[in-house]
């Protein structure tokens, strides 16, 4: 293979690109099918295989269903709450107030909610959620299709892009941003992955709908294909990434193989215990008892098992107990959980408990955006936005789930900003927005790593190069955090550095070759996995998801504010909380209990 | 056909496992996967002669005297080792028009703040919350609402959601029994 270069590629152009097919990038193609723009929706998986398809829960809305009563107001307070506070308000009011709108469209667009008697969605109560701003008592305000509401929703989401001529490049993996001079996003390249064609799909707008990357731990309920693309391309860019060091550690992951136990479970009246048979979230969650944040139901579990009450053999891991039930409500309400605890745990939850350990489960951080997707850069105010790029969905960082989401939340975030981000785009576009074009070596420069990768005839195999990473982040930076641990996995990172950098490409062919994939993926995850562990350890102070022994309270004098993480200087700035929503009263910070 | 060889492992793993086990090995092998729980389809493969998901069948249950045959999915041209062409089948599932045909379409009528008013049309399903007082009356500014199916409780501060079918949309004719209800109710 001769060296890429932009005059030996060919040239794809459009008007948008957006990169990656789950259900925020598919909401935003939706939103611009009809707009007249050349959209193209690149996804590195035919777009049904992306991650959004393993979500099970729901997705939490205020339509007042369960309870008539239920106000888009108490879904903001209990997201803000959720957020630990570094949530921006009128971001979390603009998600839960266009909610119901948005809930009624995939209704509408055939998504196959389940239903209560009388024909209304059906609500299942989820963690965090509350009636009258927390003092009401548990709230039902999840949105269900059974315990498959992302399979549901992302095969609606496809097929109305099918319905409405989307155009997909599927199975094309985007390699690295192309910049031109004024440093604007001028789209991608990228390669097909059936043919090893690579190319330059250039846009005047690129949307990065890459999803997390869960894959930098050892133990996670993500998907193989959950490697941080879009926020690694952005990173290698000097783009900035905010808040990467809250990443939610779901309270039920199936110990051993990961996968994930839907919240939903407690939601029916599941609850964990310790091998005393005890429900211990009692006593940590008085009120919200198993419904209390993630965040602190899996740091409970981690403080039972740390005190030598954990169950099984290692005493590793807790039970998730579901018995109680009966097998009616499981095979009713939880088909898919029973199907997977037997599979991988060899459990069936109508007899026995479910063997679960916080995994690693959402990125709460992301490409730094505002409500219309546009992603901003390292400025004075840090407010400046970057002509051409746009992110939506898990990659973006807008912020509505600050230091920890709130179930049901990641699947409203999807829609709600998917289409926000497409009605902008359509908008801005056709008034007359857009970038320059790149220059020949703009391109040429976008196309270095693939070339290094390429002609490697030495170096370090990728896989276990992965396996050490993955070691590093998933000991040094879980759910529990401690500065000295972490300079160490800072340091051992560098080390690894050296190695991605020095990556052997065993298998050069063209056609479907997936070493070349995973390799590119590494890197990738490197890039998140840094900037993970280095915001975890300049953030001195425990707030929501990220909780540290040597720093156990909030510190809101120093730390009511978005961390940003510079990659040119590898160094950590500050970027300002939003507190002026529109509608309400911005809600102050309290104490955080349940 | 490729063949390698494999310590059985001491614990039952999936047959993806295993897979992944031998790519380390030989990073040449070609496969798709991603979810690795049996939802997202990507690792469809013929498994000892029946189709399956590799990653959540149990290489116990697949092992015949020592051996295990993996073939890419039949009936469709193959790419490389495990991977097929999809795209006829891609193609024949856009064919049945895969979606909701619904040709009732969805109207949204907003109102005034800060009583908003938003009028879908759901084909057979006539829902609404609450009407609101008085100043409902001004907002609507004499169209009427007409009550299809049962009123829920009502309460002078909730949002007016109103579901109409386009016909009476388009006709504007709404009748405004909804204050009348309002006191009928409290």
């Amino acid at each position: 293979m001769s060296t890429l270069n932009s005059s030996n590629i060919k040239t794809l152009e459009f008007d948008v690109l957006v990169i990656g097919g789950g259900g925020s990038g598919m909401r935003t193609s939706l939103e611009l099918a009809k707009s007249g723009l050349k959209t193209a929706v690149v996804s590195k998986v035919f777009p049904t295989r992306s991650h959004t398809v393993s979500a099970q829960g729901g997705i939490t809305c205020a339509i007042a269903s369960a309870d008539p009563e239920d106000d888009w107001r108490w879904h903001m307070y209990d997201t803000v709450k959720g957020s630990d506070y570094i949530g921006d308000q009128d971001a979390i009011e603009y998600m839960c107030s266009e909610g119901p709108k948005a809930v009624f469209e995939l209704e509408h667009m055939g998504l196959p909610f389940s239903r209560t008697e009388n024909g209304r969605i059906y609500q299942r109560p989820f963690g965090g959620q509350s009636k009258d701003f927390g003092k009401g008592g548990q709230a039902s305000r999840t949105c269900a299709a059974a315990d498959r509401t992302g399979h549901a929703l992302l095969h609606t989401l496809y097929q109305n892009n099918v319905k409405e001529g989307s155009n997909f490049l599927n199975e094309w993996f985007a390699v690295d941003l192309v910049l031109n001079k004024l440093k604007e996003v001028t789209g991608v390249v990228a390669f097909s992955i059936e043919s090893g064609e690579v190319a330059y799909l250039k846009a005047q707008a690129t949307v990065l709908a890459t999803g997390g990357a869960g894959r930098i731990y050892s133990s996670t309920t993500n998907a193989l294909i959950n490697t941080g693309d879009g926020l690694g391309m952005a990173l290698r860019a000097g783009i900035p990434a905010q808040d990467m060091e809250m990443w939610q550690f779901h309270p039920t992951g199936i110990y051993g193989a990961g996968s994930l136990v839907t919240e939903g479970c407690r939601g029916e009246g599941g609850y964990l215990i310790n091998k005393d048979g005890e429900r211990f979230m009692e006593r940590y969650a008085p009120n919200a008892k198993d419904l209390a944040g993630r965040d602190v139901v899996a740091r409970s579990m981690v403080l039972e098992i740390l005190e030598g009450r954990g169950c099984g053999e290692n005493k590793d891991h807790v039970f998730l107990k579901l018995d109680h039930l009966g097998a009616d409500v499981l095979n009713a309400k939880l088909p898919g959980i029973c199907e997977l605890s037997k599979t991988f745990a060899a459990v069936d939850p109508v007899y026995e408990p479910i063997p679960v350990v916080p995994t690693c489960h959402y990125m709460m951080g992301g490409t730094p955006t505002n409500i219309h997707g546009q992603a901003f850069k390292i400025s004075s105010s840090n407010n400046d936005y970057i002509p051409g790029l746009f992110s939506v969905g898990e990659a973006a960082c807008v912020s509505v789930h600050g230091a920890n989401r709130l179930g049901g939340n990641s699947l409203l975030d999807l829609v709600v900003f998917g289409r926000a981000a497409g009605l902008h785009i359509n908008e801005a576009l056709k008034s007359g927005g857009g970038v320059a074009d790149a220059d020949k070596d703009d391109i040429d420069g976008a196309l270095h790593s693939l070339n290094k990768l390429n002609e490697s005839t030495s170096g370090y195999e990728v896989s276990s190069v992965k396996r050490e990473l993955q070691e590093v982040m998933q000991n040094y930076f879980g759910v529990f955090r401690r500065g000295d641990y972490m300079e160490k996995g800072v340091s051992a990172l560098a080390d690894i550095r050296e190695k991605i950098d020095n990556l052997h490409l065993q298998d050069k062919s063209a056609a479907f070759n997936t070493n070349r994939v995973e390799a590119i993926e590494l890197q990738n995850l490197f890039e998140v996995a840094e900037a993970t562990a280095i915001s975890s350890l300049q953030r001195t102070e425990s707030r929501g998801a990220h909780a540290r022994e040597d720093y156990p309270d909030r510190d809101d004098e120093n730390w009511l504010c978005h961390s940003l993480y510079d990659p040119t200087s590898k160094s950590l700035g500050k970027r300002k909380v939003n507190f002026e929503p529109k509608q309400v009263d911005a809600f102050p910070p309290k104490i955080r209990t349940y | 056909m490729q063949t390698y060889k494999f310590e059985q492992p001491k614990r039952d793993i999936m047959v993806l496992e295993l897979l992944n086990q031998l790519k380390e090995k030989d990073p040449t092998i070609s496969y798709r996967r991603s979810c690795r729980e049996g939802v997202c389809g990507s690792d469809g493969m013929n498994i000892n002669g029946k189709n399956g998901l590799a990653c959540i069948t149990p290489l116990s249950s697949v092992i015949k005297k020592n051996k295990l045959d993996l073939r890419p999915l039949p009936g469709l041209p193959v790419i490389r080792d495990l991977v097929v062409d999809m795209t006829e089948f891609y193609a024949q599932y856009e064919k049945i028009k895969p979606f909701l045909q619904n040709d009732t379409p969805v109207i949204l009528v907003k109102g005034s703040n800060p009583r908003k008013i938003e009028a879908s049309s759901m084909a057979s399903m006539n829902v609404f919350y609450v009407p609101v007082a008085q100043q409902a009356a001004h907002h609507f500014g004499g169209i009427l609402i007409n009550l299809l199916a049962q009123p829920l409780f009502f309460k002078p501060t909730d949002l007016l959601q109103i579901h109409a079918t386009p016909k009476q949309l388009k006709d504007f004719k709404i009748y405004l029994i909804l204050l009348v209800f309002t006191d009928a109710m409290e």
